[in-house]
């Protein structure tokens, strides 16, 4: 489908040295941080909107597919390209255009990574909220699309909550702004809103206008240690019902916990599960809080509460957190696949319940980590994936799941995107007319269908 | 058996989650503009690809392996705790024995190596033209138990980093000897370049030449040759019958042990650069900067990125004998970002390959960003001249 002469054009765009053709360059484009795999037919760099737009125009006009990809650590399979044609890696758009205290905002290029964000904005005593645990390496432009949240979205909510606008580029070529550098804005339908989580298949982002707040004076980390898995989803409920707003709660369960200690020897202790709690504010208030959140735990169901009192206590905790998923692969020797819901909190004890039953059923060895705070679980299933027998099995119960979660008001897809893996069940959260309508937009925005074609939409 | 290095950490490669942590600390990505194909991750995506089969060896697949300065930055920051640099070189190690071309810088390595036992394509005869510039070294005692083993850079590039080195012996009152213009390369640039049975060969060799000298402590001021001695010998012939101290540790010995003194205050403003190959690969960051801050009147400053987080300099994993543009690149990176910034006056590493690649990136920091000029020493010479 790529012929001699797109090649030849794509390289008066971008230049000879952006434009990727040789089998290896490809391969390395052909693997996102999912079990999928697919080999896109050219590799393109740009540098400018300008070039986006030019390399869009071009592909629209022969109806060539369109992946754009950022740090390609999405979890679904979202930056696959499935239908080879053209991807766009904007790891090369990665400017930071300005950082305003005055404003609390940053405008960025879509390939700026996260992490480096965070350490220029942390210079200004400036963070951006959604923390997703890819921050070292994924980009703006890719959280955006995937509409990824983190470990902070108990308190701040996900990357929708933190954009104020956007520049796109359309399929066209045209190159359109959403939203306003304001803090208020209620001007027309909110696009800004309609890109971020469209996983690719509208157009390409490549500017975005983030929303920022001040960098907490203090934070206070605590572990609770709970004997049965609900009870953790009954504490969450009580802290929310007492009016405490905490900056994370991380759920690490008895598989999860073996295994970070088998693998970073931490010493955690051998429990059902713990939560690892931060609480974030004044110096002086946010010890009260941290004691008021400690007596909820433990009234509860929590039968241990700690709250750690030095810097590296505070740092094994995270990494425990952090570690808990990459960890699953060395100790079980096996690929870890998340799953990624979530449920309004009351529902939590059931959901969990449930979920540890289901996974029990089908006999897949299923670990629960999570951003349990704001009810999201990731149940993640440790599969042999050269073994399609026991792929079958896992995506089985990681289906059954996701049907049991909708079943309690919740959804399939809390901040991982779609992707591949969850395409199927995307109409039973959302509906036929939902979807209908959701189509009708992607032709408006894309009438060939170039934009990550033969994912979910 | 085909690609029988890769084979054995088949496992470790599987376990390789693509998070991509490793791609935005590898300093040969950051240099490539964050393109995929050259960063650790490409690389592991790569490897992957030949254990399976979808990639086959080709010249293609082989540059993209010896795009790698060996920083180990990225083995610090994988979450499955991979030993990404030494997967790299093992890949190095199967596509060059199975007769894939290496880089042109390579092959002359290699031939240099054979032919002239350094990689420089230097003679031989010229190893230790250092000593000849002092006539002659009234220190070197043949009945000695210390040996102060020199490394090609340091003979060949960095003559100066040698003639401190035996400044300091001279002053300490402590004999030692050399193995003259019979001292050969420690082979480990064989290693990086993937010959794996050159540099057995060479390592046996090296070690029975050392032993017949019958000494308990090796002297090396070169972090290569340190790790070559401490850490890759004993992998691949078994441990050497002698102690090898790197000169940091020697040199941070000898103040403790009082056999140096420094009088004179010398009002010098410095930052310190950890080498790969003694910081992240040895762990060796405190005794450099003890014998640094031993000296009256010098003031070191840390750069933002330092000890375990210090970028490379750019120059090894043999990527500067192959891709000397991208090397002194990443060199003029560590200048311009991070020593630029701390208005010092010099820059003191504890290895010449660092003091020659950061010296080019000083030069180019100075044309291009109008960087401010400022001295690269290598410990030795900071400590010689300190001792007047």
């Amino acid at each position: 489908m790529i012929t001699d002469d797109v090649v030849e054009e794509l390289r008066k765009i971008v230049g000879s040295d952006n434009v990727l053709t040789s089998y290896e360059d490809l391969y390395c484009y052909s693997r996102d941080a999912s079990w999928y795999s697919g080999m896109p037919e050219v590799v393109v760099r740009p540098h400018s909107t300008e070039e986006v737009s030019k390399i869009l125009k071009l592909a629209n006009s022969l109806k060539i597919p369109v992946v754009p990809q950022g740090g390609r650590t999405n979890l679904t399979g979202g930056a696959i390209p499935i239908r080879g044609g053209i991807v766009i890696d904007m790891t090369g758009m990665n400017r930071i255009i300005e950082i305003s205290r005055i404003n609390m905002i940053c405008i960025v290029e879509a390939g700026v990574v996260l992490g480096v964000l965070e350490k220029e904005l942390a210079k200004h005593g400036l963070f951006w909220p959604p923390d997703p645990a890819s921050t070292d390496s994924a980009t703006i432009g890719g959280i955006l699309a995937e509409g990824a949240g983190g470990l902070r979205g108990a308190k701040y909510g996900t990357t929708r909550d933190w954009v104020l606008g956007l520049e796109v580029v359309l399929p066209t070529g045209d190159i359109i702004n959403t939203g306003s550098a304001t803090l208020k804005w209620s001007t027309g339908y909110d696009l800004t809103r309609l890109f971020i989580r469209s996983e690719g298949t509208l157009g390409v982002i490549t500017k975005a206008i983030l929303k920022l707040r001040p960098l907490p004076e203090a934070i206070v980390r605590m572990t609770a240690f709970f004997n049965r898995l609900e009870d953790v989803g009954v504490a969450v409920g009580k802290i929310w019902e007492a009016g405490v707003v905490p900056l994370i709660m991380e759920l690490l369960d008895r598989g999860a916990i073996r295994s970070v200690n088998s693998y970073l020897n931490l010493g955690l202790p051998d429990v059902e599960a713990m939560v690892i709690i931060d609480v974030d504010g004044v110096k002086g208030e946010v010890e009260k809080q941290a004691s008021r959140v400690e007596k909820i735990l433990m009234e509860a169901g929590a039968f241990d509460v700690r709250i750690a009192s030095t810097k590296e206590e505070m740092d094994k905790l995270y990494l425990a957190r952090r570690s808990a998923y990459p960890s699953l692969f060395r100790v079980f020797k096996k690929t870890a696949i998340p799953d990624d819901t979530c449920v309004p909190i009351s529902k939590l004890p059931e959901a969990l319940r449930r979920a540890k039953e289901i996974s029990d059923k089908w006999g897949v060895y299923t670990v629960f980590i999570g951003h349990i705070g704001d009810g999201n679980m990731h149940p993640v299933f440790c599969v042999d994936v050269a073994d399609p027998k026991e792929i079958d099995k896992a995506l089985k119960c990681y289906e059954e799941i996701c049907r049991m979660v909708l079943s309690l008001g919740g959804t399939i897809a809390a901040e991982h995107g779609i992707g591949i893996v969850k395409s199927k069940l995307i109409e039973e959260e959302c509906g036929g007319k939902a979807m209908e309508i959701m189509r009708a937009i992607k032709r408006v925005f894309d009438p060939n269908n170039i934009m990550n074609p033969d994912k979910w939409v | 058996m085909f690609l029988p290095s890769l084979k054995k950490l088949r496992n470790d490669i599987y376990f390789c989650i693509r998070c991509g942590f490793c791609r935005s600390v590898c300093p040969v990505v950051s240099e490539k503009d964050m393109e995929e194909t050259v960063g650790p991750r490409g690389r592991m995506i790569l490897i992957r690809g030949l254990i399976t089969g979808d990639v086959k060896p080709s010249i293609r697949v082989a540059d993209k392996m010896y795009m790698c300065t060996g920083c180990a930055y990225c083995r610090l920051k994988c979450p499955p705790g991979l030993e990404v640099d030494n997967i790299v070189l093992a890949a190095r190690r199967d596509l060059f024995s199975l007769g894939v071309p290496i880089p042109e810088g390579h092959l002359k390595v290699l031939s240099s190596l054979k032919s002239n036992e350094n990689p420089f394509g230097e003679l031989r005869s010229e190893r230790n033209k250092w000593m000849r510039s002092l006539g002659g070294l009234a220190g070197t005692m043949p009945e000695s138990s210390i040996l102060y083993w020199v490394g090609c850079t340091t003979s060949y590039i960095a003559p100066n980093i040698a003639s401190s080195m035996a400044g300091i012996f001279s002053k300490a009152g402590i004999s030692f000897k050399t193995l003259g213009a019979s001292e050969k390369c420690c082979g480990y640039p064989y290693l990086l370049i993937g010959d794996e049975e050159s540099f057995k060969e060479n390592a046996k060799e090296v070690v029975e030449q050392i032993s017949r000298e019958g000494v308990d402590t090796v002297v090396v001021n070169c972090p290569g040759c340190y790790r070559t001695f401490t850490e890759l010998y004993p992998k691949y012939v078994g441990s050497p019958p002698f102690k090898t101290l790197h000169s940091s540790q020697f040199i941070d010995s000898l103040i403790r042990d009082g056999r140096i003194k420094f009088s004179k205050p010398m009002n010098l403003r410095v930052t310190y650069h950890d080498p790969c190959d003694l910081g992240r690969h040895a762990g060796i960051y405190d005794p450099p900067r003890n014998v640094i801050s031993s000296i009256p009147g010098v003031n070191l400053v840390e750069m933002e990125r330092s000890k375990a987080d210090a970028r490379c300099c750019g120059a090894g994993g043999a990527l500067r004998l192959a891709f000397p543009e991208i090397s002194t690149n990443i060199a003029t990176t560590r200048i311009k970002l991070d020593v630029a910034p701390l208005d010092v006056e010099a820059i003191v590493t504890a290895c010449p390959t660092c003091v020659r690649n950061l010296k080019d990136g000083v030069t180019i920091a100075e044309a291009i960003y109008d960087v401010r000029k400022v001295d690269v020493l290598d410990l030795v010479e900071l400590v010689n001249n300190a001792l007047g």
